[in-house]
């Protein structure tokens, strides 16, 4: 056997092993969620979030909106948080040295001052130019922290520590949330007697499209343009099986940073959020997670598949390259920082089922993906290819990805059911046999574009523009 | 072409064929094509059974309405003949009666005094109960839950030895709306079980428990008993009951547990003496301040803020000021400005050009303000 025949097979060995491996896992992954999910929609058929909501000793939370540049929405955004269903909460919006002047329309809106506070720095932060809370009673849950510019892990770790009660959540302030959000986040906290609950992860779902009036989602409608209705589905896989099977696994390593609560406690002693990467959100539950298996008392990461944050997705490719490239490079950093946890026994499911596959089918399967196509390119080229093996290959694999983006919509039917309009489901599974050829090749592109950047050292976080939500005003 | 024998022998023939790659990419396709008609025909049923429930709803919702003003249980008896001479057929099929049973809960849900009553009169009247305690038998533990949650809900206190069988039971879903649906039933006696509980009770029971009790039913030996016990979640709910309906009588009791093993507890004991203190609870606040962890310490300050004064309590504070923590410092100073602000004038002269008090003075100075 030559050299060259030798690295041949090898090539061809490693990707077709990685190949059974990865789509093995995804077949695992749906239908173990089947069980998590069920047992959810059964226990929320009696569930009673009304103790919550009315009781004065339900567990006080902070919301905690970091704000950069944000003026044109924030003043309603604001509203919109105030008056969610809780009782024991207050706002903390962290101005991280805006440019703009949403500081400005903050005050003049909800008439606010600047107040003397005795900032505790348990994290360290950026300076805090001024803490400001309204005059007026009305909002008195408002906190509001100006402070000088330094990251969103840096405005959280502030808002982290001004924060006066036991949980804190953190949220994208441009994010909707329904309004009985708080209710079902805060409730795992609760029920668990057991074991502490560290984190409570939600949904988060696409809102592109959708009508908003106020502040709320009034009507939930599948994205009109292309790359939203292609993360809508991509949304649906990874909430409703991904992070189910992985819930039911005990083996979560992600709250999405735009929606997730966590005891503030524990936040502390771990150090907040790092301002060292770009996957902030990944890296804090994954060191959560990590410091509590040090400990070796016993603890939980909850989350909850009901519909409970809306988000703008990207619609621009320009938008979503960066993003994704982004969250890859966070990913990569957060692997990197928690090491020695591969593999490691110590870590139990963490360690021998989570982070090996973010490692293999999260950090590695765009990487082997490209790798696989420039393989092919070359072997072309050169006249290696069996053709007609190539296509029943190539057909194998796309009929596989429809066939598991469709039980993903036929979760999403079975369950929330958000897309009613007549023809959204034929619409969505049209998605799910275009999105292997038209989306996917983008997000492979963007994720070894990110490997680039980190290899680089490039450290930005990338301009994120939105387009805004088509809002209404109630009659 | 180039040879290559291990490629063609893993892709080509031996471990995988074209024919068998095609096959499966067959059943993929009829996969697809199976989910999305599944998916459809669901839809399809599922509309179908909603607009069903929607006419229900409808048709019973006037009946609700109906029920909830009326002024006695003759009237209630009245509405629903009314109601049963043009439906009579309606509540002999099982589906509507579901939806009439989750209809009437929900609505009870949100009322009380006699127009909840009626309901209950009405629940009774239809018999709505065997039809509940067949869910109650089920084997499906969120069929049992939700039974049980409506039996309490509407008050069948009748059947309440089926429900108190539950409070042990083996899934917690079921063992806890059991519980709490006794507590429901019963008040405060229906807490008896935590003599002998073994299991924590979460703090979504005690809040549920607690939402369900009145002052008036609150027997101070059941409380002073459950400090005793060995279960910390029983300890944690007889501090917060103590807290919540300030039971004086427990003072020392309380005190007591400040030394207690569990910081939950110990914390929950200092939210209790926040409400129930006298004038010896502070003693005992300076006694436990050394051995106290640090959230416990800036809770004892703030309580001291509060109702110390004395001269050594005053002595006691300004001890504090030499501590390294500047949280400790800021309101130990805050405390003593409340409590006599001649004395903290005395130790902020002293304090003005330490720079460990630069920003802690200027704060206490803008506050003042």
């Amino acid at each position: 056997m030559s050299f060259w025949t030798f690295l041949y097979d090898l090539f061809a060995y490693g990707i077709f092993v990685f190949s059974v491996a990865i789509l093995s896992f995804y077949v695992f992954i749906g239908l173990y969620s089947i069980g998590e999910t069920r047992r959810y929609m059964r226990k929320a058929t009696f569930a009673d979030y009304n103790i919550l909501a009315s009781s004065e000793h339900a567990p006080s939370l902070s919301i905690l909106a970091p704000a950069y540049n944000e003026a044109a929405t924030i003043v309603e955004n604001v509203r919109s948080l105030l008056n969610i269903y809780y009782n024991n909460f207050e706002v903390i919006i962290i101005n991280d040295g805006s440019k703009d002047d949403s500081l400005k329309k903050l005050i003049e809106v909800y008439d606010l001052h600047e107040v003397p506070h005795f900032t505790e720095q348990p994290l360290p932060t950026k300076r805090i130019r001024g803490i400001y809370r309204s005059r007026n009673p009305v909002y008195k849950k408002l906190v509001v922290v100006d402070k000088i510019n330094g990251g969103k892990a840096d405005a959280l770790n502030v808002g982290i520590n001004i924060a006066q009660n036991k949980y804190v959540v953190c949220i994208d302030v441009d994010c909707i949330l329904e309004q009985d959000a708080m209710l079902k986040l805060t409730k795992p906290f609760l029920e668990n007697a057991e074991a502490r609950v560290i984190a409570t992860g939600g949904v988060v779902r696409v809102a592109n499209s959708c009508e908003v009036v106020d502040g709320k989602i009034v009507k939930v409608n599948l994205p009109k343009q292309f790359l939203p209705r292609m993360q809508t589905l991509e949304y649906i896989r990874a909430f409703l099986l991904g992070r189910m099977a992985w819930k039911r696994m005990d083996g979560l390593l992600l709250i999405s940073g735009a929606f997730g609560a966590f005891d503030r406690e524990v936040v502390i002693k771990v150090g907040g959020y790092d301002h060292n990467t770009v996957g902030e959100d990944m890296e804090l539950v994954v060191r959560m997670r990590r410091y509590m298996e040090e400990l070796n008392v016993p603890y939980e990461v909850a989350y909850i598949p009901d519909p409970l944050c809306w988000t703008e997705a990207p619609s621009t490719f320009k938008i979503l390259r960066r993003q994704r490239n982004r969250w890859t490079r966070g990913t990569v950093e957060t692997l990197r920082m928690h090491r020695k946890m591969f593999f490691n026994k110590r870590y139990g499911v963490l360690g021998l089922v989570s982070y090996p596959y973010w490692f293999f089918f999260e950090f590695l399967a765009p990487l082997i993906e490209f790798i696989g196509f420039i393989g092919f390119c070359f072997f072309a080229l050169f006249g290696v290819i069996n053709w007609p093996f190539f296509f029943a290959l190539l057909l194998f694999v796309y009929t596989f990805a429809a066939a598991f983006s469709a039980f993903a919509i036929l979760m999403e039917v079975l369950t929330y059911n958000q897309y009613k309009a007549q023809g959204d489901i034929r619409r969505l599974m049209l998605t799910a046999l275009l999105e292997p050829i038209l989306f996917h090749p983008i997000v492979v592109y963007a994720a070894v574009r990110g490997n680039i950047d980190l290899i680089r050292k490039k450290k930005a976080w990338g301009e994120m523009s939105r387009q805004g939500f088509a809002t209404k005003k109630a009659a | 072409m180039m040879k290559f024998p291990l490629l063609h022998a893993i892709l080509g023939k031996a471990v995988i064929s074209y024919t068998w790659l095609l096959c499966t990419a067959l059943f993929f396709t009829a996969v697809v094509t199976g989910l999305l008609l599944f998916a459809l025909f669901y839809l399809h049923r599922n509309g179908r059974r909603q607009q069903r429930k929607a006419q229900l709803l409808r048709l019973f919702s006037d009946l609700v309405a109906e029920t909830v003003i009326c002024e006695s249980a003759e009237e209630v008896e009245q509405a629903l003949q009314q109601f049963l001479v043009t439906n009579s057929n309606l509540l002999n099929e099982p589906f509507p009666r579901r939806v009439l049973i989750k209809e009437i809960v929900k609505t009870k849900g949100d009322l009380n005094g006699s127009s909840a009553e009626n309901l209950c009169t009405l629940f009774d009247k239809l018999e709505l109960d065997k039809d509940t305690l067949v869910r109650l038998q089920s084997k499906e533990w969120h069929r049992k839950a939700s039974a049980i949650q409506h039996l309490a809900e509407m008050k069948q206190a009748k059947h309440l030895v089926k429900i108190y069988r539950e409070t042990n039971h083996a899934n917690d879903f079921i063992r806890t709306e059991a519980q709490i649906a006794v507590v429901k039933l019963t008040g405060f006696q229906g807490l008896r079980f935590l003599n002998v509980v073994h299991r924590p009770v979460s703090q979504w029971q005690q809040l549920s428990f607690i939402s369900q009790l009145q002052e008036s039913e609150l027997e101070e030996d059941k409380i002073k008993l459950w400090l005793s016990l060995k279960n910390d979640s029983v300890v944690e709910f007889a501090l917060r009951l103590i807290t919540i309906y300030k039971c004086h009588g427990l003072h020392d009791e309380v005190t007591a547990l400040l030394q207690h093993s569990s910081a939950a507890i110990r914390l929950q004991a200092l939210q209790a003496l926040k409400e129930i203190g006298n004038e010896s609870t502070s003693d005992f606040l300076l006694q436990n301040f050394p051995a106290a962890s640090r959230e416990e310490q800036l809770i004892t300050l703030d309580m001291l803020r509060e109702t110390g004064g004395s001269n050594k309590e005053m002595q006691f504070l300004t001890t504090l000021l030499k501590s390294d923590d500047e949280a400790i410092r800021f309101r130990a100073l805050q405390a003593m400005q409340k409590l006599s602000p001649a004395w903290s004038a005395v130790v902020i002269r002293r304090m003005r050009d330490h720079p460990d008090f630069t920003y802690i003075l200027s704060l206490l100075e803008k506050q003042a303000v």
